[in-house]
């Protein structure tokens, strides 16, 4: 084996040098001829030595070299050693990867004055590409319809990743705040999800939602040295959500409207003696300067127990946001939880939610969501292939946000 | 990541999982790596990408068979217990949710794997114990919670 991996001339030194050691030995054999002359003997045995010795540097280069493209080729996603190629990249693509998820809907109302109506879901593309050794790059473009009907794309997440080691990774630019489980564990592509939708209290904020789902800013996240109990932190600061007009676009992409930024924390324990289990907390704080009135204090505290394997998961979060005018300081509090249980019957997954909201009277912040709503959701998912999924699902909520949702929904979401 | 070596280690040839009844997988590194002994609980968090250097600082690479193997559908149902499709769905949702760095480098042969390993310094995979041989250095893995059969398979604690 070793022989094998000796580059041509290194073959060809070690050769010459078996010859020259061997020529003198066959010399030797030869007892009827004493004459050996020390001298020349000597000279013989240094340019063996000398001829080893290049061998030896000849093959260390040769594994050398063989070592390199080895590592080139593991951190490759295009070449690779004999027969390799990458689990998730699809033959003839570059390194940047491409993914797509979209959804069709048919939705049926139960009450108030809209009607059955077909919908188009998100068309998300998901990028993502390594940069090297530690850096990446991953991102969301979605191509979705407006309460007019016509399409718009947003930019739903851009990052650059910097991960030089399981205990730190830093990313910079738009992403998911980390409050709460499901608003990181599910992002815009609805086939990962069992539901047709997410929990009405993580709604994206173009539609309704009264979280600050996304930031922009600076995330950091990473393991912490703790044994079976898999602690694990976020660390994440940005410009918080806009607060000046309802008008406004939520997320301040490209500028803050104060000097204040938002910050989030959040601890995880995923214990390896039980894998599928994660709970954690998080908090969030943050000052919105509302035009020509006092500010008010945001404080965003959330509380998860996740156990998610493949054939069963059962999700649980409260979230409780607390927003204190500076001049009052009358603080009003909305609270909400859900509970999610599903579990997976060959391809089939039935599943049940239920949801609470309440936001109070005096709450300042929020000019459409005033009140309680709450209500369950149960449904049905078929994976009718790999990569696509059949969903029906029936929701009745009571409360003022019940009209947005209430009603049968059909949805095949896929990815491709 | 995991070589099973569903393949015969003379032809390379997949093995039916039938041939494959009752031999145990060895969990395989190169022979520079330092690590001798795994638990199932590292074993885990290294195929599912959430543990990606070894102690050394080396970035770990998984080297793992074809789908539809019954070393690799071994290996994700004793360590993972997941299902070949639960496993590559649950790496689409890890690359998704930004967590997942490098996917599993898939290869063909036993023979692909053993070769990836050894030249590979990073690099993890699996192999049925009688392919094996001296370029890459079995691993111990402890803890193994369920000591029965997989697919005809057993998870190898040499």
């Amino acid at each position: 084996m070793i022989v094998d991996r000796l580059a041509p001339q290194a073959r060809f030194l070690c050769s010459c040098a078996c010859s020259i050691v061997l020529l003198p030995l066959a010399a030797q054999s030869a007892a009827a001829q004493p004459t050996e002359e020390p001298q020349q003997i000597e000279q013989l045995q240094k340019r063996v030595d000398e001829l080893e010795a290049q061998v030896k540097a000849l093959q260390a280069q040769a594994d050398s070299e063989e070592k390199r493209q080895a590592d080139a080729a593991a951190e490759s996603t295009r070449e690779g050693a004999e027969g390799m190629r990458d689990m998730l990249t699809p033959l003839g693509l570059g390194a940047l990867q491409i993914r797509g998820f979209n959804d069709i809907d048919f939705r049926t109302f139960r009450a108030g004055g809209q009607v059955n109506t077909f919908s188009l879901g998100q068309l998300d593309l998901f990028l993502s590409s390594r940069l090297g050794s530690d850096f990446s790059t991953l991102g969301e473009i979605v191509f979705e319809a407006d309460d007019t009907n016509g399409l718009e794309v947003d930019v739903e997440r851009f990052l650059l990743q910097y991960s030089p080691n399981d205990r730190i990774s830093v990313a910079g630019g738009r992403f998911h705040t980390a409050i709460g489980y499901y608003n990181t564990a599910y992002h815009h592509g609805n086939w990962f999800q069992a539901a047709t939708g997410r929990p009405f209290i993580f709604r994206f904020e173009d539609d309704g939602g009264i979280l600050p789902v996304h930031g922009v800013g600076v995330t950091v996240q990473g393991q912490i040295p703790s044994g079976a109990a898999g602690l694990r932190y976020v660390g994440e600061i940005s410009n918080g959500r806009r607060s000046r007009s309802p008008d406004d676009e939520p997320v301040q992409n490209v500028e803050d409207e104060n000097a204040h930024k938002a910050v989030n924390v959040a601890l995880l324990s995923r214990p390896t003696g039980i894998p599928g289990l994660q709970a954690g907390v998080s908090v969030y704080r943050d000052r919105l300067e509302r035009a020509a009135q006092p500010t008010i204090d945001e404080t965003i505290v959330a509380a998860h127990l996740v156990y998610q394997v493949p054939l069963f998961e059962q999700l649980n979060e409260a979230i409780f946001i607390r927003h204190t005018p500076a001049d009052t300081r009358a603080t009003a509090t909305t609270s909400s939880f859900y509970s999610q249980i599903s579990r997976q019957f060959g391809r089939g997954r039935p599943y049940f939610r239920y949801e609470f909201l309440d936001v109070p009277n005096s709450e300042l912040v929020f000019a459409n969501q005033i009140g309680r709503s709450y209500g369950p959701t149960v449904g049905l998912r078929i994976d009718a292939a790999p990569p696509v999924a059949i969903k029906l699902e029936y929701t009745r909520l009571t409360g003022s946000i019940e009209t947005q949702t209430n009603g049968f929904t059909l949805q095949f979401a896929f990815v491709f | 990541m995991f070589v099973f070596a569903a393949a015969s280690a003379a032809t390379g040839q997949p093995a039916s999982r039938e041939a494959a009844a009752h031999a145990s997988l060895v969990v395989i590194v190169n022979t520079q790596n330092p690590v001798t002994e795994l638990s199932v609980g590292e074993l885990r968090l290294i195929l599912l990408g959430e543990t990606t250097r070894w102690p050394d600082g080396r970035r770990i690479t998984v080297a793992m068979r074809e789908s539809d193997q019954a070393e690799r559908d071994a290996m994700l149902r004793l360590v993972c217990n997941m299902s070949d499709q639960d496993f590559t769905r649950y790496l689409l949702h890890a690359t998704f949710r930004g967590t997942l760095k490098s996917s599993p480098k898939v290869l063909e042969t036993a023979t692909g794997v053993r070769r990836f390993v050894f030249n590979v310094p990073g690099a993890i995979g699996y192999l049925r114990g009688d392919e094996v041989d001296g370029s890459v250095k079995a691993v111990r893995v402890t803890g193994v919670i369920s000591p029965g059969p997989a697919f005809g398979l057993t998870l190898g604690t040499r």
